[in-house]
């Protein structure tokens, strides 16, 4: 650490500063006084005396200046000590927020660890119990055998979602502009063997923008809402995703959003399915952890943008993402509306 | 002969779970639990006789973690080409990047579907046990 100089008390230096002061105020006092019996041709000194008298005036004005231009010195130097006390404060604060948020996360890699191992062991041996046992597991012992690893599959699954919803806006990961039209396509690649199972029709947009962001926090946010769309589509007679992007009304921010002709959810849900382990109780019986949609909402709001909802259950969802410009003004965090 | 295998894991359930779906008339497997009496082992006996064909090494262990085993073990001549493969529950990417920059030649999630888990194993030991004929043969190829 810097040594700071040492600066006197700031209620010294108001004393010194006042004395400075006042000293000067006599001496202009006198002066003026002087002055003004010369002028007026009193002359209540002779011209020794008043020569003493203008010796003592310019000594006590110097005296003053002097002391005042220390004064303001030291006032500088204590300004500049608090500053830099402050700084370093700040500086120390900032290390150690680093080091909690180190420990934090190595914290929550090891509980991780200890919590994923046992699951291991369980999906683990009831897979060989299984693979044992052959033809003579069947009946209500195979459904309790396929509940049980039905069961650690879900452990899992909240396990690695949670860890991720904790390290939204914890971790910062490096943000790159992300072509949305790329980035989609990948995900509806992947989602390919599901999606074509399902017989969806996915019709992704040629005008998708180009985000300033991170790439994998913004491939979680849409493969989350594409997986959502392909999970909950139910059986509509002609399933169908759109992926599409504009501007914003206002042209501050990108839309994009992810809209399906599937079961749609009960306007009194719409709130709840962005709470973590929330979920809209139709959707129950499909697997999922009820925190793919908080994570959506924690990236977005956490990179300044908001996530809109527009649905009704029976006629499709419409998830509506604003993300900002790269330079654009940040939207207040939070903010969530109901899309029109 | 068979081949060997040596594999170093605290965890005795994931040590059974592994060796009973890995071992068979073509290999057997050498179980340590902790990783300093795994690496005195092998400083002890170097020869060709004693030197496994593929390591599996988990990464989270009590003491001295993985990394620090595989820093050590490739110090050991002998032991600078044999395929060490990291397992471990963690997908982390520093970890993945810290395992190869370390000499890893391969490296497999445990949490990941328990079927897909062993066959991840089963493809790593096939791969190894066909690449690596000879003892000295470059082990810097990656499994996938």
């Amino acid at each position: 650490m810097r040594k700071m100089k040492k600066a006197p008390s700031s209620g010294v230096k108001e004393q010194r500063i006042h004395f400075s002061i006042l000293i000067f105020f006599v001496g202009m006092l006198f002066t003026v006084s002087l002055w003004d019996s010369y002028f007026n041709g009193t002359r209540p000194f002779d011209k020794d005396v008043a020569s003493v008298l203008i010796l003592i005036m310019g000594t006590l004005f110097s005296i003053s200046a002097g002391l005042f231009c220390w004064s303001m010195e030291n006032r500088r130097a204590l300004l500049e000590s608090q500053v830099e006390k402050r700084t370093e404060e700040l500086n120390v604060k900032n290390v150690e927020l680093v080091e909690k948020n180190q420990e934090v996360e190595n914290f929550i890699h090891i509980i991780s660890h200890d919590l994923k191992a046992p699951i291991v062991s369980i999906q683990g041996f009831s897979s060989m119990i299984k693979d044992e046992l052959g033809e003579a597991l069947r009946g209500n012992a195979l459904d309790y055998f396929n509940r049980i690893q039905a069961n650690a599959k879900q452990m899992n699954m909240l396990i690695l979602d949670l860890l991720e919803f904790s390290r939204v806006g914890r971790v910062e990961d490096e943000k790159e502009s992300v072509n949305m039209r790329e980035l989609v396509r990948e995900i509806v690649h992947e989602l390919k063997p599901t999606i074509e199972k399902q017989a969806i029709r996915v019709a992704v947009s040629d005008e998708l923008p180009v985000l300033w962001g991170s790439r994998k926090r913004i491939g979680q946010v849409f493969r989350n809402l594409i997986q959502n769309a392909v999970k909950y589509i139910g059986e509509p007679k002609e399933p169908l995703i759109e992926v599409g992007g504009s501007n914003s009304p206002d042209g501050s921010r990108h839309l994009l959003w992810v809209k399906d002709n599937g079961m749609g959810i009960k306007k009194e849900f719409h709130e709840k399915v962005f709470q973590i382990f929330q979920r809209a109780p139709s959707t129950k019986k499909i697997e999922g952890t009820g925190i793919g949609l908080s994570i959506v909402k924690k990236i977005v709001e956490h990179n300044g943008g908001s996530v809109l909802l527009d649905s009704e259950e029976g006629h499709g969802s419409q998830f509506s993402v604003l993300w900002p410009r790269e330079n654009g003004k940040q939207s207040v965090l939070g903010e969530r509306k109901l899309a029109a | 002969m068979g081949r060997k295998i040596m594999m170093v894991e605290d965890n005795p359930d994931h040590a059974l779970l592994i060796k009973r779906g890995i071992e068979g008339p073509d290999c057997t497997v050498r179980h340590f639990e902790d990783g300093l009496e795994a690496l005195e082992a092998c400083e002890a006996n170097q020869s060709e006789e004693a030197k496994p064909d593929l390591i599996l090494l988990d990464l989270q262990l009590p003491g001295l973690d993985g990394f620090s085993i595989m820093e050590r073990l490739r110090k050991i001549k002998a032991y600078e080409h044999v395929p060490i493969v990291m397992l471990t529950t963690s997908a982390r990417q520093k970890e993945i990047s810290q395992a190869y920059a370390l000499g890893a030649s391969g490296y497999v999630v445990k949490s990941d579907d328990f079927q897909m888990f062993m066959t991840k194993l089963k493809h790593i030991k096939n791969y190894w046990f066909q690449t690596v004929e000879l003892p000295e043969k470059n082990g810097g190829t990656h499994a996938s």
